[in-house]
C-alpha cells in the first residue's frame, strides 16, 4: 500500500454508507483512526512541498503499517456496492479482498 | 504474465473507463487490482510518451498547426511560403522527434513481465462489451 492510497482510503471513510454492515463500518472507521496521523502528517507537508517533485516521491512510497489496516472481504460487501460512485469505490477496493 | 507495454496501457485505459454500475463486485475488484498493479508501469510509459514531444517540437508543432489552418481557410502563396520557412529551420527537430517517436513505437511493442491478477470466468459479466471483452479476455482465468 502506498502513501497516496491513503488519503483515497481516508476520503472513502468520511462518506460511508448508512446501510452498510455494522462490521465493515467498524473496519473503515477503525482504519480511519489509524491512518488519521498519516495524513495529517501528509497535510503539512503537502503545505511546504513542491507538488511536481518531492512530494510525488513522497506519496508513493510505501505506507509502513499496511500490515495494521483491516481488509474487508469482498463477500461481506453488499451486492450492489457496485451503485456507489467511483471514487468511493476505489477507496473502499483499496482495502477489500 | 508477459505483456507487451502497449497491451498493458490498453488494458488500464479500459480498466479506468470501466462504468461500474455496470459490473459486479467481484469483476470490479479485480480491476481495480490489476489497475493498482498496473500503475508503476503506467507511469513509466506515459513518462517515456511525453519525452518524444520536446518543448522545441511543441513550440514548432504549435506555429505549423496555426499556419495549416491559415493555410487551410486561405490558401495562399505568402502563408505557403511561411510553412516551408518553418520547416526547414526547424528541419532537425522534426528528424529528432520523428527518430523518438520510432524508437517509442518500438519499445511500446517490448514484451515486459507484470503482475496481473487473473479474473475468474465466473465473475466475468455475460453481456461484456466488446472492446472491454477485447482488452481485458487475457486477464480471464482459464476454466
Amino acid at each position: 500500500m502506498k502513501l497516496k492510497d491513503l488519503e483515497i482510503i481516508y476520503k472513502m471513510s468520511e462518506r460511508i454508507p448508512k446501510n452498510f454492515s455494522l462490521k465493515i463500518k467498524e473496519k473503515i472507521i477503525r482504519n480511519k483512526f489509524l491512518i488519521r496521523s498519516e495524513i495529517e502528517f501528509l497535510q503539512e507537508l503537502n503545505k511546504i512541498s513542491d507538488p511536481s517533485t518531492d512530494l510525488h516521491e513522497y506519496m508513493n512510497r510505501e505506507y509502513q503499517k499496511s500490515s495494521e489496516l483491516l481488509f474487508i472481504n469482498i463477500d461481506e460487501l453488499p451486492d450492489d456496492v457496485n451503485e456507489l460512485d467511483a471514487d468511493f469505490l476505489e477507496g473502499l477496493f483499496l482495502i477489500t479482498n | 504474465m508477459e505483456l507487451t507495454r502497449e497491451t498493458v496501457y490498453k488494458i488500464y485505459k479500459t480498466i479506468k473507463g470501466l462504468d461500474s454500475k455496470v459490473y459486479n463486485k467481484y469483476f470490479l475488484l479485480a480491476c481495480s487490482i490489476n489497475k493498482k498493479y498496473l500503475e508503476p508501469l503506467i507511469e513509466i510509459i506515459e513518462k517515456k510518451a511525453s519525452d518524444i514531444y520536446t518543448s522545441n517540437f511543441v513550440s514548432f508543432k504549435t506555429s505549423y498547426d496555426f499556419l495549416v489552418n491559415e493555410y487551410q481557410s486561405n490558401p495562399n502563396v505568402e502563408t505557403e511560403t511561411k510553412l516551408n520557412t518553418l520547416i526547414n529551420e526547424n528541419k532537425e527537430i522534426i528528424e529528432e522527434h520523428q527518430k523518438r517517436d520510432l524508437e517509442f513505437s518500438v519499445w511500446v511493442k517490448e514484451i515486459v513481465n507484470v503482475d496481473v491478477k487473473q479474473i475468474s470466468f465466473d465473475h466475468v459479466p455475460d453481456e461484456l462489451e466488446k472492446d472491454v471483452f477485447d482488452s481485458l479476455v487475457v486477464l480471464f482465468q482459464e476454466q
